[in-house]
């Protein structure tokens, strides 16, 4: 009988402590947390800080590629790497549901402690709350990420200008597209494999080469397609849209295919480990080779540019045709035949 | 050709574009109807509409089979589950999810009101829900054309050889060849076609003869095709030279998946898990006979409009809705005035705008 997280875990009792120290502080490893205060005094910090929060509710909690853990950590350090920002802290909360098994909670957490130590930001803050059996689904984490720009002119959509180039660091759909293929049990030639990972390394320096770089965008729930859309509906000084030329768009083969047979659109696939990076025409090349020269950044590509048609989304088709993708409504749901 | 890439190969599309715009007489328009919903959401994915010639008009047909739909069959559908809330699980493919039914209800509404409705993609999905909720009676909303009526008729005989006793299915199937007749039929607003663009996916289940009779009883060329850039101008290059010739043959431009005689295995399950209903009303085309499946005597134990009284009440569209005359072929989605303004994707009034194969819809993202 494998150990399962019971109510009394979250009671705020002994139970509670004892799951604490065995399995949070013991992956999470660092003296600010041990020091068990009701919250933490953050040392040697900047005046200017930049803060994002983001919540995991992923299912299957372990899939090819990552975990809820990885990715609670790598979500919240793209966001920041996305506002040019470097990461410092972070703080994570647990909502457990009653049954979950002690052994797969220690896998997540231990994957979120190994994630962070990579990205050497240091996880000080927490709460664990446990739910009825049924009142969630296993472990739903939600995490707040903490640092400091890495240049004095943060990018922003309100930078975002007509004739800007748009590059996509890598390719789009992989982490959508294996989450959805696991949770049908579908097996595709290939391998699909999330692309969860932390983008701070990619990033970083190429704000602190280029820091004119307009806007950053991480293409998660929503896809490519998503995220343009949220950043039109932004409100802009000046009114812009997006052009995008198909031919340009990456996509690995076994992406495609499960788009194909399920009939779902790479564009609008979640990504974990993508960056959209707009920036000056002139810009674009020495930007593009400059992320190439990343092993996260190696199918980078110039995709489209920033246009003055505001809200409009547009796509230039392989075969030279014109067509506009609209925001997409809720979740994809697959065509029946 | 094997693969994907070479379907979908810029150079051998854009020449075969180059042939195509050769082939046609300039002066002349033509009038293609494309059946198929699939077709409908391949055409507008590929930009085909802004690249195509000008004299070359496509007419998006009645193909998308929650488009066709009556909306008084899910109104009914959620208030048997209303009533049996504590006993019924549906389970629906997921474009069903959102077509709207009286007051602008839908599956997905229900669903959040706390009906137990539930998404799937293989109907067989079902079996181990049957036997894991073995209280509970799990009912299929089973809708589509030929393409997707062997799904069910496996279902059900799984189900059968399993002895399940906790399964019902609710017939919502219908037959292509029928309504492309009721379409030709109609003399009060002829549609003037030049030809067909046939459905391959159904093709490959009934067999390419299925549209024999229609080519040759309306004399009208028909080009069964695939669903890939290259097909569909191969059945367009087709169905151009059938138009100069003026033959009007049912011809098969997708051998890769579809034979004369089509997958007999499935044609034999379909056979006897379902016969023909007598009729059958259509979303916009109205009432056409023999053009619908039920679920046939041996297998009436599964059938929900025989397990419960389930009365059909008309729903009606807003009357500026011009659904019906645009699954008919007779409008186009520009021409209705609620298009784009209160009827979107986000509020879709009629089914054309719900599903990713409405014309509707795909007109939107165009």
């Amino acid at each position: 009988m494998h150990e399962t997280i019971e109510l009394f875990h979250g009671s705020g009792a002994k139970k509670s402590h004892q799951l604490i120290r065995d399995i949070f502080f013991e992956a999470f490893d660092n003296p600010l947390l041990k020091e068990g205060a009701d919250g933490v005094v953050l040392p040697n910090f900047q005046h200017e800080l930049v803060i994002t929060t983001d919540a995991f509710v992923v299912s299957p909690l372990i899939f090819q590629g990552g975990d809820i853990g990885k990715l609670a950590v790598c979500g919240a350090l793209n966001d920041l790497a996305a506002m040019g920002a470097r990461a410092y802290y972070l703080s994570a909360t647990f909502i457990l549901e009653e049954g979950l098994e002690i052994e797969k909670l220690k896998k997540i957490v231990q994957s979120m402690g190994h994630e962070a130590r990579m990205a050497q930001v240091s996880i000080v803050a927490g709460d664990t709350k446990v739910v009825e059996k049924n009142k969630a689904d296993q472990i739903y984490i939600s995490v707040t990420a903490i640092g400091n720009p890495e240049t004095e002119c943060a990018p922003h959509p309100k930078k975002l200008r007509a004739g800007q180039k748009i590059i996509l660091s890598g390719p789009l759909g992989d982490h959508g597209a294996t989450i959805l293929a696991a949770r049908k049990d579908l097996v595709f030639e290939g391998n699909l494999k999330s692309d969860c990972s932390n983008l701070q390394p990619l990033i970083l320096p190429l704000i602190k080469l280029f820091p004119s770089i307009s806007c950053m965008r991480d293409p998660t729930r929503g896809g490519l397609s998503g995220s343009l859309h949220e950043l039109m509906a932004v409100d802009h000084e000046s009114k812009i849209g997006f052009r995008l030329n198909e031919e340009d768009l990456p996509v690995s083969p076994p992406v495609r295919g499960l788009c194909e047979i399920l009939g779902l659109d790479p564009l609008t696939l979640a990504n974990e480990g993508k960056m959209i990076i707009f920036c000056d025409a002139d810009l674009a090349l020495p930007i593009l080779q400059q992320i190439r020269q990343h092993p996260l950044g190696q199918e980078a590509m110039i995709i489209g540019e920033v246009t003055d048609r505001p809200g409009q989304l547009e796509m230039k088709t392989i075969y030279g045709g014109e067509r506009s993708l609209i925001w997409a409504e809720g979740d994809a749901l697959p065509r029946i035949c | 050709m094997k693969y994907y890439t070479e379907y979908h190969s810029k150079d051998r599309i854009l020449q075969k574009l180059e042939q195509l715009k050769k082939l046609l007489e300039p002066t002349r328009h033509y009038r293609f109807m494309e059946f198929c919903g699939g077709h409908t959401h391949a055409f507008f994915r590929y930009a085909f509409p802004s690249i195509l010639p000008s004299n070359l008009e496509m007419i998006h047909g009645p193909g998308c089979p929650v488009c066709v739909l009556p909306a008084e069959r899910i109104t009914a559908v959620i208030r048997l589950l209303e009533q049996q809330s504590s006993n019924l699980i549906l389970y629906s493919y997921g474009d069903l999810m959102r077509v709207p039914g009286e007051n602008r209800d839908s599956l997905l509404k229900a669903r959040a009101r706390g009906l137990n409705i539930r998404m799937l993609y293989d109907p067989l999905e079902m079996i181990e829900f049957c036997k894991k909720e073995p209280e509970k009676i799990h009912v299929f909303f089973a809708i589509g054309f030929e393409t997707t009526t062997p799904p069910t008729a496996l279902l059900l005989q799984k189900a059968k050889a399993l002895g399940l006793a906790n399964i019902l299915v609710y017939c919502n199937h219908v037959l292509t060849p029928p309504a492309a007749r009721a379409l030709l039929s109609d003399v009060n607003e002829p549609l003037l076609l030049d030809g067909i663009i046939g459905p391959g996916h159904v093709c490959t289940v009934t067999g390419s003869h299925a549209f024999d009779e229609i080519a040759c009883d309306f004399k009208i060329p028909v080009a069964i095709a695939g669903f890939f850039p290259s097909d569909l101008l191969s059945a367009l290059e087709n169905l151009i030279e059938q138009t100069h010739a003026k033959t009007h043959l049912a011809i098969n431009t997708y051998g890769r998946s579809v034979n004369e005689s089509g997958n007999l295995l499935a044609q034999q399950a379909v056979r006897e898990v379902f016969s023909r209903r007598d009729h059958f009303i259509w979303r916009g085309l109205g009432e056409i006979p023999f053009s619908a499946l039920k679920i046939s005597d041996e297998y009436r134990q599964y059938d929900l409009e025989n397990k419960f009284e389930i009365t059909y009440q008309k729903v009606p569209d807003n009357p500026k809705c011009l659904c019906a005359k645009i699954l008919k072929g007779q409008k186009k989605p520009l021409d209705c005035s609620l298009f784009g303004k209160i009827c979107r994707p986000d509020n879709p009034m009629g089914a054309c705008m719900v599903s990713g194969e409405g014309s509707c819809a795909a007109y939107y993202g165009r």
